[in-house]
């Protein structure tokens, strides 16, 4: 889990530097277009991890797999946080670019209601005293986002294009090869990121549900420094 | 706002919002690691006492008798 | 819920056997949450009073200026009909939940899905379809011209089917809590989101007079498919919340 967060860490800061600093300026947007190293890479996270939400929740409910569950629990917040990240990211470069924070285009309502969606599965987990009912129950929800989240993108663009026509598209234009290598690194990072926050979490729920067993308390134990077990003087008894 | 500000905002805010992602499971575990450290040490500590309770009763029995 | 004794105690092995006491426990468990329904028929009523009032807010938040009413008002009315619909949708469950009849279903192990097809059916009639009474009402408050009176209709009834079988596994998800109103709203109404979609498609088309058959048969296609498989999830949902 360690490795997985310092490897993150150097590749984000090395495509960093390379987005904020070599690339050139992109000769429509000027400085803000820098905001998609952060945005496109959580973007492609936040509905990335939605689908290996669904599908350790898939695997949970069919095969009963004790991981999966914990998988789909953990898996849930992270991918808020990145659907959130591509929200804010994405209000903070449509202002300067066109002039407004917010519009009722087809991706970013479709990821408003992603937001949602997650925010239900972790509303729907905490409800729950019994946490593997829960898992359960969000593995079910997570299935049918799922199915729903392609359903919903196609509605709202359908309905969007009725009313305004393609008026925003994101620059689908290619991308010159020095602009393109800090995203790629970004999409990695961002990956790798996740990885490391799924660990960090999964362990705090395993730790959670098995804190009773042997295994936990043998794996602390091998951690416990020996000097804090004080030796008692053999004197007391005499 | 200048598009740098716009830049350093979003940067910025990606930071909170990966606190906000890391810091409760970190607490979390720390807090849960601690909890199950002290019941160890507990547990020990009376392991302990019993042995040399049970210890101390057996000197005394060897002792009355000698 | 009472049933009638089995009139077999061998299980019935052949087709339509089986089909025959698939939709007889349609029928009783649909007729019996009708039954329930009817026992207050002021009841019936509340949803009609939320969409009013709901439309009543919109028609007076947007101000008295006629134009500014025009734009939303297909927007307004669904809303409001989507709104009436959810209310109590939390009660689906509730009563069965609470006198043990769930825990005894599931332990006899008699087909869960017919009744949760005559509950959700039964929902269906009593709460989405009452509410076509409120339609008129709406839609001279929301100043809406009468000719759109068969689609809305028709774009209502296709809503509300689907609205009423999303909210049977919404129901079934937040069986076990308390004040499960509002997470079963944060939990479905992102769900909705294409049935509200399709359905306002399907007005604005209609209002420019031009044939609104596409966004209609979108949204009768959702709410059929969630009409076949709602029940199954709801009943994973519920085999799983009572097993526990």
């Amino acid at each position: 889990m360690r490795g997985s967060f310092w490897l993150a860490l150097v590749l984000t800061a090395i495509g960093l530097y390379g987005g904020l600093v070599l690339a050139p300026m992109d000769y429509l947007q000027g400085e803000t277009f820098r905001i998609i190293y952060i945005h496109v890479p959580a973007a492609v996270s936040s509905m990335s991890i939605f689908v290996f939400m669904a599908v350790q929740g898939a695997a949970a409910l069919i095969w009963r797999i004790k991981i999966c569950e914990i998988f789909v629990v953990c898996a849930a917040p992270i991918g808020a946080m990145f659907t959130a990240v591509t929200l804010v990211t994405g209000m903070l470069w449509g202002k300067p670019t066109w002039g407004t924070y917010w519009i009722w285009d087809a991706r970013l309502t479709s990821e408003l209601v992603l937001l949602f969606l997650y925010l239900g599965v972790i509303a729907l987990y905490q409800s729950y005293s019994d946490l593997r009912a829960g898992a359960r129950a969000a593995s079910v929800l997570a299935l049918i986002g799922v199915i729903n989240v392609p359903i919903i993108h196609y509605s709202v663009h359908w309905w969007s294009t009725l009313h305004q026509g393609e008026t925003i598209t994101l620059t689908d234009s290619k991308m010159h090869a020095s602009m393109l290598w800090p995203l790629l690194l970004m999409f990695v990072a961002s990956k790798l990121y996740f990885l490391g926050s799924l660990l960090l979490r999964a362990r705090v729920t395993l730790i959670k549900q098995e804190s009773g067993k042997a295994w936990v308390r043998q794996a602390l134990a091998i951690e416990l420094p020996t000097a804090v077990i004080k030796p008692t003087p053999s004197s007391a008894i005499t | 706002m200048t598009h740098w500000q716009f830049v350093a905002l979003s940067y910025a805010l990606l930071v909170v919002l990966l606190v906000m992602d890391l810091l409760p499971p970190f607490l979390a575990l720390k807090r849960h690691k601690r909890q199950l450290q002290a019941r160890l040490v507990r547990e020990r500590a009376q392991a302990r006492k019993a042995k040399l309770d049970s210890e101390s009763e057996s000197e005394f029995e060897n002792g009355a008798s000698s | 819920m009472n049933r009638p004794p089995s009139s077999s105690a061998a299980p019935s092995l052949s087709q339509s056997n089986f089909a025959k006491r698939w939709l007889q426990l349609l029928v009783i468990a649909l007729v019996h949450e009708l039954r329930q329904r009817l026992r207050q028929p002021s009841q019936l009523l509340h949803p009609i009073g939320f969409a009013v009032l709901v439309a009543l807010l919109f028609g007076f938040a947007v101000g008295p200026q006629p134009d500014r009413l025009a734009p939303v008002a297909p927007a307004a009315l669904f809303i409001a009909l989507l709104l009436a619909n959810f209310l109590s949708m939390e009660l689906l469950f509730a009563s069965d939940f609470e006198d043990g009849t769930l825990d005894a279903l599931a332990a006899s192990g008699r087909e869960m899905v017919p009744l949760l097809y005559g509950k959700a059916l039964a929902f269906w009639l009593a709460q989405g379809l009452s509410l076509l009474l409120a339609l008129p009402l709406l839609m001279i408050l929301l100043k809406l011209p009468a000719m759109l009176a068969p689609t809305l209709i028709f774009t209502f009834v296709m809503m509300s089917l689907g609205l009423s079988f999303l909210g049977l596994i919404g129901s079934a998800l937040t069986v076990r809590l308390r004040a499960g109103a509002m997470l079963l709203m944060l939990l479905i109404l992102p769900q909705a989101v294409p049935l509200l979609i399709f359905s306002l498609g399907a007005i604005n088309a209609a209002q420019l007079g031009e044939p609104a058959a596409a966004p209609l048969l979108y949204l009768s296609a959702i709410s059929l498919a969630l009409f076949a498989l709602a029940p199954l999830a709801a009943k994973g949902v519920l085999s799983q919340e009572i097993g526990n």
